[in-house]
């Protein structure tokens, strides 16, 4: 018996089954490693920044004071007791009336959203399961997998692109975007819903096709049941309970795309509102404060953590309905809501964090070559 | 596939390695002889328009590729050297258990509050904000909030494998828990972990993205514009730098956002389909 040394063993295998070398130099791990160090190391070198060097007077110096946050933090929890509220914003408006507000406007996008992305996903995950064996394939997957990946910004701003464009060929000018007419709510939500619509679609084709190796498909199938639509139905059922365990995480997902969606398409609701708390506005021109509206951040913060425990919870207590196998404990119930408070107690105690600025005089230095080719 | 993997990988490096040896400098401020106002739309002088310095776009978008995707870099990698030692030892049975608990913990952390939140607040927060050492801080933070979830994804790679008949020969050989991992359970968990890595960079450059649109900065400068109001200045050339304006942009230069946004879906896509491509091939053995 000759016995080949393990190099001489991959060069006959990948030569027999007609492999070429290209596929041999990748399978070989040590070329791979090469490269992938080569790849990486070229990219880890810290690269020249640019030096923008713009010396003025003073120079804000950031110390942490202690004091300063102790009163901070006491200060909170003295406004929480008293006025049972959380103060004034920036606007002289008590802070839980904004918020009822713009929650509610926000609550307006991601309701109709979620229920539009999972009905249009399933749609579509029964599409692409269903087309999976034909030449619709890529279509149907094709398109999933590439809205699965392209970030939902770029559907946004290519849009308004597209739009402008044919705004300037004379189309119809409609007040898209803003708050105030019964149709801006309409492009928050095809946006928001784009990006949950395809993770649905992606889960739905995949426990539908983990479904068709199960012996009651090939029973029925043998049977003659001729229309795959009743195949569907059946196995629909027993995917839903993998599907419904999804649900959570696409509300998860429509929260999370809310800041930036809300943010682009200027509809005012709640996300957008906490950005302009941080003192972050569409139009930066005018600088950002040092003071934030911190009891605004709270407020709104506090509200989506209660939104998403209490969607948690809905979503559990429906699995817990549908498969009477799966049961609601108590403990759970007590760990995941100690798990969000102590997520927004630190939250508030970060947001409290005192933020003064000590100015410190700098000698004026020359500009250094900043934007001046080197 | 794997020709698209290769194109789509080669494609957002060949512009690196360009701007590694040619340091091409986009800057300068142009006025025609027919005095255009910077930001310029795109011409033939400026493939894809200018900014508002009249820099040339595109200089702009191929220079900002090293710095932009050398941060992903950073962020990923950081973030799977500290997850996947932690995933090791939790799959450990006899390991410490309060490092489960908190793996746990923290991967729920990540699935159950949308990241960007605390990414929003805490890139806010008075320490990140002012610190001159921000890039690093940028950097830990989005790395580290994740941790959780690629530890807990590690341990249960791990997990899959422990119940293969092959690992309980390793274990009649007489191994102890440090020589299965070497020997048994990493062979097996590593291309998993690559394709995942591979979604990470994928997910961050977008995550990057929005940061860029909410004008925080990875790094920045800051200086005094008023009593107590500062200006946030940015001091590199990454893309999402570009995308700071959007909202005034889109209305009068839409070039600007538009073919920012067009590099970093791009790239970020590329990266998925490295990740789908590599999933495709690993699956092949095993059918």
């Amino acid at each position: 018996m000759v016995k080949y040394g393990q190099f001489e063993r991959q060069r006959f295998n990948s030569n027999a089954t007609g492999e070429g070398t290209m596929n041999f130099l990748w399978k070989n791990s040590m070329v791979r490693w090469l490269i992938l160090a080569t790849i990486l190391i070229l990219f880890l070198i810290p690269g020249k920044t640019d030096q923008i060097l713009i010396q003025r007077g003073v120079k804000p110096v950031y110390h942490f004071s202690m004091d300063i946050y102790q009163n901070n933090i006491k200060n909170f929890v003295d406004l929480l007791q008293t006025e049972h509220g959380l103060g004034l914003s920036k606007y002289h408006v008590p802070v839980s009336k904004e918020i009822k507000h713009y929650f509610s406007r926000s609550l307006w996008i991601v309701f109709p959203s979620f229920f539009l992305s999972i009905l249009l996903g399933m749609a579509k995950g029964i599409f692409d399961y269903y087309f999976s064996d034909k030449k619709w394939n890529v279509i149907g997957n094709g398109s999933t997998w590439l809205g699965q990946s392209l970030p939902d910004f770029f559907f946004v701003i290519s849009i308004q692109y597209v739009l402008l464009l044919l705004i300037r060929i004379g189309f119809p000018k409609l007040d898209l975007f803003g708050y105030d007419h019964w149709y801006n709510i309409f492009f928050p939500i095809v946006f928001l819903s784009m990006y949950p619509l395809f993770y649905i679609a992606r889960i739905t084709s995949s426990a539908l096709a983990t479904e068709e190796n199960k012996d009651y498909v090939r029973t029925a199938r043998s049977k003659g049941t001729s229309t795959r639509n009743i195949l569907l139905q059946h196995m629909l059922k027993n995917a839903m309970l993998t599907i419904l365990s999804h649900f959570f995480t696409v509300m998860v997902l429509l929260i999370g795309s809310l800041p930036i969606v809300e943010f682009l398409t200027f509809y005012r609701g709640a996300a957008r509102r906490l950005i302009e708390a941080f003192g972050i506005t569409p139009v930066m021109v005018q600088p950002m404060s040092v003071e934030i509206e911190s009891t605004m951040v709270i407020g709104i913060m506090v509200m989506f953590l209660l939104f998403l425990f209490v969607a948690l919870w809905v979503s559990n207590i429906i699995k817990a309905y549908v498969v009477p196998s799966s049961q609601i404990k108590m403990t759970d119930v007590f760990s995941s809501l100690l798990l969000f408070l102590i997520v927004g107690v630190i939250l508030t105690l970060i947001i409290l964090l005192p933020r003064d600025l000590e100015f410190i005089p700098v000698q004026l230095v020359s500009c250094v070559l900043g934007l001046v080719i080197l | 596939m794997l020709i698209i993997l290769f194109v789509s990988f080669i494609g957002p490096y060949l512009p690196i390695v360009d701007s590694n040896l040619i340091e091409e400098k986009p800057f300068f401020h142009y006025r025609d002889g027919v005095m255009e106002v910077a930001p310029y739309a795109p011409s033939s002088d400026y493939l894809l328009g200018s900014d508002k310095n009249g820099r040339d776009l595109l200089s702009l978008l191929i220079v900002g590729t090293r710095p932009t995707l050398s941060f992903v870099l950073y962020v990923c990698i950081l973030r799977y050297l500290l997850a996947v030692p932690i995933g090791l030892i939790v799959s450990n049975p006899s390991g410490p258990q309060y490092l489960r608990t908190i793996v746990q913990i923290w991967s729920k952390l990540s699935s159950y509050v949308p990241t960007i939140f605390i990414i929003i607040l805490l890139a806010n927060s008075p320490f990140v904000l002012f610190s001159e050492k921000r890039t690093f801080w940028m950097i830990a933070l989005i790395a580290i909030i994740e941790v959780g979830r690629v530890s807990e994804f590690v341990s249960a790679q791990i997990e899959k494998i422990k119940s293969e008949d092959f690992v309980s020969a390793g274990i009649m050989v007489g191994n102890r828990f440090s020589g299965l991992v070497v020997r048994y359970f990493w062979p097996h968990t590593l291309p998993q972990i690559v394709i995942n890595f591979s979604l990470d960079v994928s997910r961050t450059i977008f995550l990057i993205g929005q940061l860029g649109i909410f004008s925080i900065f990875i790094s920045h400068e800051v200086a005094m514009a008023g009593l107590d109001t500062f200006n946030v200045m940015n001091t590199s050339i990454t893309w999402p730098m570009l995308l700071t304006n959007v909202i005034q942009d889109i209305r009068i230069h839409p070039w600007i956002p538009f073919w920012t946004s067009l590099f970093i879906a791009f790239s970020s896509f590329s990266f998925y389909l490295l990740s789908e491509g590599l999933r495709k091939k690993t699956q092949f053995p095993h059918s």
